[in-house]
């Protein structure tokens, strides 16, 4: 992570949006690839450009991303389609990205997001141990923040 | 009463709708728009009592439709809901006459809060 807000607010700011937004409890847990090599992931990006340039990326398992968008939906995670998943782990994204950038010094501007799913894990960008790691439900969450022009 | 919710997110148009059931609102008529070109169409059409905006959106951003809503001439009332709530921001929007900016995420009570402040103001408005 390379970013002049401590990893601590970032983790901070994680569990918070998906607290009071989802109403699920997160947990910090250290990179295990054995344990999320297997998973897929959604994952949404929003870029802030400005005096601070960068990348928020926000991702979950897709099992989790389901779950997510039923509780914000009001639905059943059966009931929750592709464009809602997206929809919602969007909107995730864009909480913590613009939390994120509340903190930082300057002028910045937000991005909207832009989610891909079903990312098998090797195909996680940036690469998975980057990422600041958490379990939630069963699934997993993982958020990571790139200084520089986003890849 | 007509509220209209501006978001570019339905995850987010719906988790508003849902914290404003149930209070006060249940009978209001909420209407959604999803940016705020949409939102413009929306408010000139059936002028609304209360517009929610996100502020960052595809198209037209809320500050972007607030704007274009004083140019109108339109006389709305206007709160802001935005993960971006950065001081310059919020004072952004309350020298464009937006009532209130409330940060993503939000609890029941902030919304609802500020939502009540608002329409009272409106209602007491001359």
């Amino acid at each position: 992570m390379s970013a002049e807000i401590p990893t601590a607010k970032l983790q901070e700011i994680t569990k918070n949006v998906w607290s009071m937004v989802l109403g699920f409890r997160i947990q910090p847990v250290r990179f295990d690839a054995d344990k999320a090599g297997s998973q897929e992931f959604v994952l949404g990006k929003v870029t802030i450009s400005g005096t601070w340039q960068g990348a928020v990326t926000l991702g979950c398992s897709t099992g989790l991303a389901r779950r997510a968008a039923a509780a914000m939906f009001g639905k059943l995670p059966a009931e929750a389609d592709a464009d809602e998943i997206r929809d919602a782990l969007g909107e995730l994204t864009n909480m913590v990205g613009g939390n994120y950038k509340t903190l930082l010094k300057g002028d910045c501007k937000l991005s909207v997001p832009n989610v891909m799913d079903t990312v098998p894990f090797v195909a996680v960008n940036p690469a998975p141990p980057e990422h600041e790691w958490f379990e939630c439900e069963g699934g997993m969450v993982l958020v990571n923040v790139a200084k520089g022009s986003p890849r | 009463m007509k509220i209209l919710v501006v978001d570019d997110s339905r995850a987010m148009r719906a988790l508003i709708r849902r914290t404003l059931r149930g209070s006060r609102y249940d009978e209001a008529d909420i209407v959604e728009a999803q940016n705020g070109r949409e939102a413009l169409d929306s408010i000139r059409e059936s002028q609304p009592d209360l517009v929610l905006a996100n502020f960052n959106m595809p198209e037209m951003s809320g500050m972007e439709l607030l704007e274009q809503v004083h140019d109108d001439g339109l006389e709305v009332a206007f709160g802001f809901i935005t993960s971006d709530d950065s001081t310059a921001n919020v004072e952004r929007a309350r020298q464009a006459g937006a009532r209130f900016v409330i940060g993503k995420p939000f609890t029941r009570q902030d919304l609802r809060r500020a939502v009540n402040e608002a329409t009272a103001a409106t209602r007491n408005s001359p």
